[in-house]
């Protein structure tokens, strides 16, 4: 402007930036999904915050500026990543692999991984009972491959090495696992290693049916717990997710696994406009079923096998926590729940709900407080230097709590780890959480402490 | 041959135009307002208005190629005809306004 004339400026973008990433083009990756990882192009973008939602924006050279929603709240987003804790460390596959996501991962962990094996996830098989029309595996009847057990332990056995002499947790999935033509064997074999969890990833029709499967799980109960596939109580989120109404033999597997006494937890896949609704209908059944120890949201994804989603309206992370408030009216909120402080805060949020003396369900966040909370997972290690001095929780003790918070916050706990006594026992008796039965128990050195433990799990926790 | 329909995830950078300070994006009519205006002129004052426009372009296209406009945007290209066009039809509108003020 050569007149020197002032102009009006530039206007507004209309978004706010939240964060810088690096993404990739889902319109290149579905032109070509195929293409060596090598060749899969990075670029750079972010996250913005506009109308009320965040978005994925990434500049691609080909085709320009692609936008697609990456979460429903703002508000809780930002507050799950106000959970982030110290990340252990991990044993690359290939040691000095520095190649960039993603095509680092076609040789194993590589050195830039974040996270180690908190979870070994082995696909036993890729044969199923089922054919769902969602179904991230996209496993099916027709397909008949079987992993030999020699192989699913070579794998258990190598993790094992690399994690130091000890698995958390081992997630069998497949396929459908329970279809496992060596699954005894193979729970032999994990009970004589060092693995201390193991999930069973189920859509539970044998074990509606299977009395010798059961009796399976019962023996091994100590160490198996099930994770039970459970789309909500409507015909609809049944046909929509799994192609029939299948809550007969959803009820009927439940049934007969709570009255085996084998800790379940209830996994939910949830979609927008079919079962987001159920939400809370599912956390009630839960809190209602006794050795049904926890409630897995997974908002749906367009991987495998699916009827598809929008990728500018979906049901997110953030959307499941917001709509926990109205569908529990007001029993459970998403200020109950925490990220997963070892992952990343975007991936997963957990919450533990006790019951307390009067039959009132309370969270351990409510009853701990969310700023205590933090100070024991020294997340804020300014406010907690500055308060060491006037602290009254002496500092062995706090080093006690914080331990095991770190556990029970972590994607290895589950609720029926063996060290979850401890963990409950160190919460209730160090923090005064006018749990007195629990503590009681908990604490207690009577013969049968861990079955008399295990029943309370049983019925008064729910994480 | 039509574009191929853009995907929704793609969208336009949000780019400012120079117009874009509190003013929405939409074409201006201003040519409308012109041809009316010439109109009404033309027809208040009949072979007066058309002389005087005649004259004026040519001397436009006159001038424009002595600076070396050899081509025109406009129908007939060349802009020696242009110039011939424009000075024929002031010629004609002399004639008739000489008849209209003779009577």
């Amino acid at each position: 402007m050569s007149s020197g004339t002032r102009g009006a400026g530039m206007p507004l973008r209309g978004d706010r930036i939240h964060r810088y990433v690096t993404a990739f083009c889902p319109l290149c990756h579905e032109e070509a999904p195929d293409r060596p990882l090598e060749e899969v192009v990075r670029l750079s973008g972010w996250l913005v915050e506009r109308e009320g939602r965040i978005w994925l924006e990434r500049g691609c050279t080909r085709h320009g500026l692609v936008r697609t929603m990456y979460d429903e709240s703002p508000q809780i987003l930002s507050y799950l990543e106000e959970w982030t804790a110290p990340t252990k460390v991990h044993a690359p596959d290939v040691v000095g692999n520095f190649a960039p996501v993603p095509a680092a991962y076609a040789d194993g962990l590589p050195e830039m991984q974040t996270q180690h094996t908190c979870i070994l996830l082995e696909d036993l098989l890729d044969h199923c009972n089922l054919k769902c029309p969602t179904c991230f595996a996209a496993s099916a009847p027709a397909l008949a491959s079987v992993a030999p057990l020699s192989d699913v332990l070579a794998s258990v056995d190598a993790r094992l090495e690399r994690e130091n002499g000890r698995l958390d947790v081992l997630m069998l999935s497949g396929g459908e696992p329970t279809l496992y033509p060596h699954l005894a064997g193979l729970l032999d074999e994990v009970a004589r290693r060092p693995v201390v969890r193991v999930l069973l990833n189920t859509n539970g029709l044998l074990v509606a049916s299977d009395d010798e499967l059961l009796a399976l799980l019962r023996r091994h109960r100590e160490r198996v717990e099930v994770y039970l596939q459970f789309d909500g109580e409507s015909a609809e989120a049944s046909a929509h997710h799994r192609g029939a109404d299948l809550r007969r033999f959803k009820d009927l597997a439940l049934q007969r696994l709570s009255d085996a006494e084998v800790f379940t937890t209830l996994t939910m896949t949830a979609a927008l406009g079919v079962n987001d609704h159920e939400i809370g209908a599912v956390l009630d059944r839960a809190m209602a079923t006794p050795y049904v120890g926890g409630v897995s949201i997974q908002p749906v994804f367009g991987s495998g096998r699916s009827t598809g989603i929008d990728a500018t309206d979906r049901l997110t992370h953030t959307g499941v926590l917001a709509r926990l408030e109205e569908q529990t009216d007001g029993r459970v909120t998403w200020r109950d729940l925490t990220a997963l402080p070892c992952s990343h805060p975007h991936c997963c949020s957990v919450g533990y709900l006790l019951r307390d003396d009067s039959g009132r369900w309370v969270s351990l966040v409510s009853v701990i407080g969310h700023d205590r909370l933090k100070q024991w997972l020294d997340l804020e290690p300014d406010l907690l230097a500055n308060r060491i001095a006037d602290d009254t929780i002496p500092q062995q003790l706090r080093g006690v709590v914080k331990s095991s918070l770190l556990d029970l916050l972590s994607e290895q706990s589950s609720l029926s780890h063996p060290s979850m006594a401890d963990i409950w026992r160190d919460i209730c008796t160090h923090c005064d959480l006018g749990l007195g039965t629990l503590a009681t128990l908990a604490s207690s050195r009577l013969p049968g402490r861990g079955d008399r433990l295990r029943r309370l799990l049983g019925s008064e926790c729910c994480g | 041959m039509s574009t191929p329909a853009r995907d929704p995830r793609q969208v336009d950078p949000p780019h400012a135009t120079t117009a874009a300070a509190g003013t929405p994006d939409v074409t201006d009519p201003l040519r409308l307002c012109v041809l009316a205006t010439v109109s009404l002129l033309g027809w208040l004052l009949g072979p007066f208005a058309v002389l005087v426009f005649a004259g004026m372009g040519a001397a436009g296209y006159v001038s424009a190629r002595r600076a070396g406009l050899l081509r025109s945007r406009c129908k007939l290209g060349d802009t020696r005809l242009v110039i011939a066009y424009l000075v024929t039809v002031a010629a004609v509108a002399a004639v008739f306004a000489v008849r209209m003020v003779t009577g």
